[in-house]
């Protein structure tokens, strides 16, 4: 019964019951937000790696090189494609693969203009891992990134041959065994290509062999970035050293753990960042609600006079006011994850997080749009919701146990005298 | 707790031995109570009349076990008062003491049932038979078709019954009233002087009635007058 009595004295104090919950529900409702968006953004950066089948990037990134008819695409530079075998050689590296991002001018034959296509020299024998990965690696579980809907993957003898994706070859009118002019030259389409939809690391309108791809660029045997899988984590570290003696300083090694820091808005949140602001807003929120419930108690020394002249024991008075820091607690955290999740969801509909741009080849005046829309889901973790129910019911005990502390204190004929 | 109300239901004698009372108040200590001895009786209808300050009020809450003397001994039955605990004192108020206060002290976000209810709902026994002896306390202030009703809708006359009900609501050994009239008019005065003398009669419970009101002093069988903390006289 003293359940059902703390809860009507709950109700009945509404804007005490309000303040106490309400700063709960916003403090559960940041965390739980902010944990499922960073959390949920992380899972998006990962899917674009594994897309491409690799735990690891490597580029060069220095300054935009000056416009040529096929330039590097964007402020990446020309690593040695010896950097690809040399980490492939490192112990726990799965797989390797090159790729030379380019960018290659045609006039427009309407305006006459200079127009980029965004094209990718990838390696024919690689297709469990890169931009076009068609084919899932032995004992993956993860599907391939992309289909062939019409004709074939590059072929090892292939030259001037050209995949393209069906919204290129939308866009330019162009169909299977058409040719297509890639800067001063002109290819021949052999396959459709679906990316469906994600970002797409070194995704690119055209897609050639990379012999080729170093041909039209005539910087000799050069990749701008290195895809790597690893059969154990704990690679990473020499993978990294190894890029960085091969590369030099401006090496930029991109993998999950890192990706989202580059990532639009909350991604940037890492873990530690998340505990930190957390410890502080739940610290803050502990502080309000306890205050709440002294100067509940403060309010209510009449009541608790009352209820100790009639025979309530300290314990009882103590149960009274835990139970209504509890009721605070769960309505607060219930109030708190639901709004937070919602939030969850709406930052997904508003704000669309991109992969960094380092990690986009395409131009801002690109033919179609650059493969850089996260697959974002806000999936909330069933830890953090546990967390933020705990957190929310520990912060309704505190400040319960500090209340009910005080209430017990009270000697009954005092608290009457204040009457 | 029992299936109906009885009040007194055992007997309590309660012997009151050189009680010493005294507080502080900033810097100085004011003596409340100073070697008072009284005899009550079970069943006993006593006044404790005399003037403001004069130690009433100190003495009904040392009787109810909301305070603890300085010194002297209070034994309630077998029972010695200054013995107990907080959590003993709080049981001796539990089942054998009813206070009912000047200015009513009714929760005034709680109907009148809900206020009777309190002293209630710390106890296992079911919220049926709880609400069956709130009914029945009610009833037997004559205020039970009022139970709905918040105080804030009650008259002074209609709160201090729903007081007193809350009061008797655990069938008590003693009912202890401290200016229960000092808020209500003649008439409504004289009626819960009249409940009290009929709760009186209706069981063995002792009520004592801090006043000093003439008219509530008279309605006592025995009157006890007391001055700056001592008992000064007693009349029968």
């Amino acid at each position: 019964m003293i359940w059902s009595y703390a809860w009507k004295g709950f109700a009945r104090r509404k804007t005490r019951a309000a303040l106490a919950v309400s700063g709960l529900a916003i403090s559960i409702a940041l965390l739980v937000a902010v944990a499922t968006i960073s959390r949920s953004v992380r899972g998006a950066v990962g899917a674009s790696l594994e897309a491409a089948g690799a735990d690891v990037v490597i580029q060069k990134v220095v300054k935009p090189c000056p416009w040529a008819q096929v330039k590097i695409a964007r402020d990446l530079s020309a690593v040695d494609g010896t950097v690809v075998g040399a980490v492939r050689d490192v112990e726990g590296v799965d797989n390797t693969t090159g790729v030379l991002d380019l960018w290659a001018f045609s006039e427009d034959k309407e305006t006459g203009a200079q127009h980029p296509t965004v094209v990718a020299g990838v390696d024919p024998r690689k297709k469990t891992i890169g931009p076009v990965r068609v084919e899932k690696a032995e004992g993956a579980e993860d599907e391939s990134c992309c289909a062939i809907t019409e004709g074939r993957y590059l072929l090892s003898t292939d030259d001037f041959h050209v995949m393209v994706t069906e919204d290129y070859a939308k866009a330019k009118n162009l169909k299977l065994g058409d040719r297509c002019q890639l800067g001063p030259y002109s290819f021949e389409i052999v396959a459709l290509l679906d990316l469906k939809a994600g970002a797409h690391i070194s995704g690119a309108e055209a897609f050639v062999p990379l012999k080729t791809a170093q041909r039209m660029y005539d910087g000799g045997d050069v990749v701008t970035t290195i895809f790597v899988s690893l059969k154990q984590g704990r690679a990473l570290p020499k993978v990294k050293e190894v890029a960085a003696t091969l590369v030099g300083p401006e090496a930029k090694v991109t993998s999950e753990a890192n990706i989202g820091e580059a990532t639009a808005a909350l991604a940037v949140v890492t873990q530690r960042t998340l505990f930190a602001i957390s410890a502080i807003v739940l610290t803050l929120v502990l502080l309000l609600v306890v205050k709440t419930s002294l100067a509940s108690v403060a309010e209510r020394v009449a009541e608790i006079g009352i209820l100790k002249a009639t025979g309530w024991r300290d314990g009882d008075v103590s149960r009274l006011l835990s139970a209504e820091a509890l009721y605070a607690g769960v309505i607060g955290g219930i109030v708190g994850t639901v709004v937070g999740i919602g939030l969850a969801f709406l930052y997904g509909t508003v704000v669309q997080p991109a992969l960094p741009r380092s990690l986009v080849s395409y131009p801002e005046c690109s033919t179609t749009e650059a493969p850089a829309a996260l697959p974002f889901q806000a999936t909330p973790s069933l830890w953090v919701l546990l967390a933020a129910m705990v957190a929310a019911l520990v912060i309704g005990s505190i400040s319960g146990y500090l209340a009910s502390r005080r209430a017990a204190k009270l000697l009954p004929a005092e608290a009457l005298r204040q009457l | 707790m029992p299936s109906h109300i009885v009040l007194g239901g055992e007997a309590l004698d309660i012997h009151i031995e050189h009680v010493a009372k005294s507080y502080r108040l900033g810097q100085v200590d004011v003596i409340a109570l100073q070697d008072v001895t009284l005899q009550l009786p079970a069943g006993d209808f006593v006044s404790l009349s005399g003037p403001s300050g004069a130690g009433k009020s100190t003495l009904l809450g040392i009787i109810g076990g909301l305070e603890r003397p300085d010194a002297g001994k209070i034994l309630a039955g077998e029972q010695d008062l200054t013995a107990l605990d907080s959590e003993g004192l709080a049981m001796y108020r539990r089942h054998s003491v009813g206070f009912i206060f000047q200015s009513f002290r009714l929760l005034p976000a709680l109907t009148a049932l809900e206020n009777v209810m309190i002293p209630l709902v710390p106890l296992v026994e079911s919220d049926e038979a709880k609400q069956k002896q709130v009914i029945e306390a009610l009833d037997r202030v004559n205020i039970a078709h009022r139970a709905g009703h918040l105080p804030g809708e009650l008259s002074g006359g209609e709160q201090q019954r729903v007081a007193i009900a809350r009061a008797i609501v655990n069938g008590p050994n003693v009912i202890l009233a401290d200016e229960p009239t000092g808020e209500l008019d003649r008439r409504n005065g004289e009626l819960i002087m009249q409940l009290l003398r009929e709760l009186n009669q209706s069981g063995a419970a002792t009520i004592v009635v801090a006043s000093h009101d003439p008219d509530v002093v008279g309605a006592a069988r025995r009157q006890v007058k007391m001055e700056d903390g001592r008992v000064v006289a007693e009349t029968a």
